[in-house]
């Protein structure tokens, strides 16, 4: 029947549901149901175009603030973004300094070491290191008998580098001597720069 | 005339133009069926915008499965139903809270207060399930397959849900 009113059955169906409507009163009323009710609950409640048109105002600016919204976020860098990032840096950097031999900040002959490296480059450097790490370079007693007890002539192992008066030893890369054995002197100067300022 | 796809991807290009044809297009359909669903004009029109604001929001996932006009009156129903449920839940009084002179003046069905005028209040009357797939056809003129895919039913369920609906409302009204 909703098919029949709908235009939607074949032609020979079409004419079996009106030849039944003619003989079944109950079926020519619902036939004539659907065909009028629809009609008249439309008619009833069209909305007015005056209401349509202000909620189509409503709508569309509230979709423009939306698509603002969603502009303002993509166009704009969102810098907290880099918090994590920045985080991840810190931990890193941390990790890095705390795990290298040599470079802990509480002991004494660690910074000793890397002093000692950057003063056989550039006291300056060894002075930048220690305002950096933010600990005075101060060294330990231990790391004053190891280099005052120690015997010259014997290769001695500061910072992973040996330095001896007469062996072959390693010198720091860079260094304009770095082919030349270290004499007393030069261990004597190396203690003058370790107690300038920095050693306690 | 430009299909509806074409006006959503359209609109999901920045275009609010797009979407304004949309609204143009089902708005007056959407507010009918709303409107035949809740007894408060205010809070159709509310349903009517939230619907279209859903939509432009989740614009993004629609697949085409369906037309966007069934998938905008489903958004609508969704909403209409959510709106039922507070409404119900805002009416549940604690009986200890409501006076003896209330309790006897108020012995209506909850339904027959709807403040619709002439036919469209008979609508009120009937069955959730058939007040839906009616409203769907009359107002939103939606073809039974696709009020089936929003009910939830079969197109042949639909379509008996409509014919006994439409009886009964002739009945009503005669």
């Amino acid at each position: 029947m909703v098919d029949y009113v709908d235009g939607s059955l074949a032609d020979s169906d079409a004419r079996l549901v009106e030849s039944h409507c003619r003989d079944c009163a109950g079926c020519a009323d619902a036939l004539v149901a659907l065909r009028e009710v629809p009609g008249l609950l439309c008619a009833e409640v069209a909305p007015s175009p005056e209401l349509l048109m202000r909620q189509r105002k409503e709508i569309l600016s509230a979709v423009e603030g939306l698509i603002r919204a969603e502009s303002g976020r993509t166009d704009g860098f969102d810098f907290r973004i880099l918090l994590p990032i920045a985080a991840a840096l810190v931990i890193a950097l941390a990790g890095l300094i705390s795990l290298r031999p040599g470079w802990y900040p509480e002991d004494g002959v660690g910074l000793a070491r890397a002093a000692f490296l950057f003063e056989m480059e550039d006291p300056q450097s060894a002075a930048a290191m220690s305002e950096i790490l933010g600990v005075p370079l101060v060294l330990s007693e231990r790391f004053w008998r190891g280099v005052v007890d120690a015997d010259l002539s014997a290769p001695l192992a500061v910072g992973g580098m040996s330095l001896g008066s007469s062996s072959a030893h390693d010198a720091p890369s860079g260094d304009d001597s770095s082919d030349d054995d270290l004499s007393d002197d030069d261990f004597m100067e190396i203690e003058e720069l370790l107690g300038m300022g920095f050693v306690g | 005339v430009v299909d509806d796809l074409r006006l959503i991807r359209g609109t999901l290009r920045g275009r609010c133009e797009d979407f304004g044809v949309l609204v143009d297009r089902y708005q007056g359909a959407l507010y009918a069926f709303v409107r035949s669903q809740l007894r408060d004009p205010a809070a159709a029109e509310d349903v009517v915008q939230v619907a279209f604001l859903r939509a432009f929001s989740g614009l993004r996932a629609f697949r085409g499965d369906a037309s966007f006009k069934t998938w905008i009156h489903q958004i609508a129903i969704n909403e209409c139903r959510a709106r039922y449920r507070d409404e119900q839940r805002r009416s549940e009084i604690a009986i200890e809270d409501v006076g003896e002179a209330a309790l006897c003046a108020d012995q209506h069905d909850p339904v027959d207060r709807v403040e619709h005028a002439g036919l469209h209040r008979w609508i009120g009357r009937l069955p959730p399930r058939q007040r839906s797939v009616v409203s769907l056809r009359v107002f939103s003129d939606l073809p039974f397959g696709e009020i089936a895919r929003i009910e939830g039913i079969s197109e042949n369920a639909a379509k008996v849900s409509y014919h006994h609906a439409v009886k009964k409302l002739r009945g009503w009204m005669s």
